[in-house]
């Protein structure tokens, strides 16, 4: 079952990392999506998550923030080489909100 | 008395009359009943008995232009009609919200300008009667709706209707959409055409409305994950690590971990408020920690009202499970 959770847009990328972090880790979930939204006039991340039927602890979560042109491949590729598992789908980015700003993340687990 | 009821009757009587003329221009012979706008009954059965002519023959080519037919000639009479019960809803009901109008004033002025105590409290009966009755007919009627916005939702829900047998009619032909389901299209759009249609059209809306209002209340109130202290997100790895490890314990083969693991358990459950009872079978008991001890886990950290993270029952959770190998 998946359940949606939001992040208050004006985090850091380090913040909303942790705030992912202490979500897998106690709430027995695994994140799958982020997703931008602006609903009510205020800015959020929502994150969206499927339960978890492993009792063993998630590897931590890492998130890359990534620029229009930036050259995707290469930065794939680099977190694969440290041993990390991308988790976008088809490669492409999440839209995200950090520091209040619209932003692009990959999200990696370790 | 009887003059003032006269003089009511007469100014009425001219204000109708002056209404008389705002109904509809001249309908053109093309269109109208007396042209050859309406479909005859008699043509329409030859018409279709070609048409399943040419279906049970399998001339799917010339079945299309027939049925295409069928349905843009009812299509004409089910417009023409509309636009008469259009013009005859807004007419007929201002109309009749004129005279009551009339009506009402008149009995008010009357009440006022009698002078006799029985009659001016018939009147005055009569009166609250009569725009009880005038507000009972407009609720249950019109619900209250003006005729603009009734006749708006008609016209967009007959737009609706109308586009989707348009599609049909382009893209399929008299095999994938039988005149026979043309017709129940056309039922509809005719009676999106109506009072009835077009209050149900308004109701529909408005729960749509509501339903997405709601839906907007949720996202709003939806949960803020809080921000944790590097100190947090390191606490909740190690509950999560060392939960993981009290489950292992449990389903050991020596004896004695499992029986140290169902001990731990039953005593931290204890101190959290919960209970557990473990009876030593490896998968049952494993699901059963999981259930009992799990919202315990989720409520260790909850959201403060500047956003931060707050370890509510960290601690006792630390304290309770077993450590972790270093």
């Amino acid at each position: 079952m998946s359940t949606a959770f939001d992040l208050r847009g004006n985090l850091t990328l380090a913040e909303m990392t942790n705030a992912l972090i202490v979500k897998e880790q106690t709430g027995f979930v695994r994140l799958t999506k982020l997703a931008a939204k602006t609903i009510g006039g205020q800015r959020r991340t929502e994150a969206t998550f499927v339960d978890d039927p492993s009792v063993a602890p998630p590897p931590n979560l890492h998130l890359v923030a990534v620029q229009d042109g930036d050259n995707l491949t290469a930065v794939v590729a680099t977190q694969l080489a440290l041993g990390r598992t991308l988790l976008n789908p088809a490669g492409q980015p999440f839209s995200v909100f950090v520091n209040d700003q619209p932003a692009k993340v990959l999200v990696f687990r370790e | 008395m009887k003059r003032i009821w006269l003089l009511l009757v007469l100014c009425g009587g001219l204000l109708l009359a002056a209404c008389g003329s705002h109904g509809t221009p001249k309908i053109p012979t093309g269109i109208s009943r007396q042209g050859i706008g309406e479909y005859a009954a008699v043509t329409f059965q030859k018409d279709y008995e070609n048409y399943t002519k040419q279906v049970n023959e399998n001339n799917v080519e010339a079945a299309r232009l027939i049925r295409d037919r069928l349905i843009n000639r009812i299509e004409l009479d089910i417009e023409r009609n509309y636009r008469e019960y259009e013009a005859k809803l807004f007419y007929n009901r201002s109309s009749g919200n004129v005279a009551a109008d009339i009506v009402d004033l008149g009995m008010s002025a009357a009440v006022g300008a009698t002078a006799e105590v029985a009659v001016k409290d018939m009147l005055a009966a009569a009166l609250t009667s009569f725009k009880g009755a005038r507000l009972s007919f407009d609720r249950n009627f019109f619900r209250e709706k003006t005729t603009e916005i009734i006749v708006s939702k008609m016209q967009a829900y007959r737009d609706r209707v109308r586009n989707r047998i348009t599609e049909k009619m382009a893209k399929l032909g008299a095999r994938e959409y039988p005149f026979e389901a043309a017709w129940r299209d056309l039922v509809e759009h005719f009676y999106a055409g109506t009072l009835q249609g077009g209050l149900q059209s308004l109701a529909n809306d408005a729960g749509k409305e509501a339903a997405a209002a709601k839906e907007e209340t949720k996202e709003i109130e939806r949960e803020l994950l809080c921000v944790p202290s590097e100190d947090d997100v390191a606490r909740a790895r190690e509950i999560r690590g060392r939960f993981a490890r009290l489950v292992e314990n449990l389903n050991s083969s020596n004896a004695d971990t499992a029986k140290t693991a169902r001990q731990q358990a039953q005593e931290l459950l204890t101190k959290l408020g919960g209970s557990v009872v473990l009876v030593g079978n490896d998968d049952a008991d494993g699901k059963k920690l999981r259930t009992a001890l799990e919202p315990f886990i989720r409520d260790s950290f909850s959201r403060t009202s500047d956003g931060k993270c707050s370890a509510k029952s960290a601690a006792i959770l630390l304290e309770g499970l077993p450590k972790l190998p270093q």
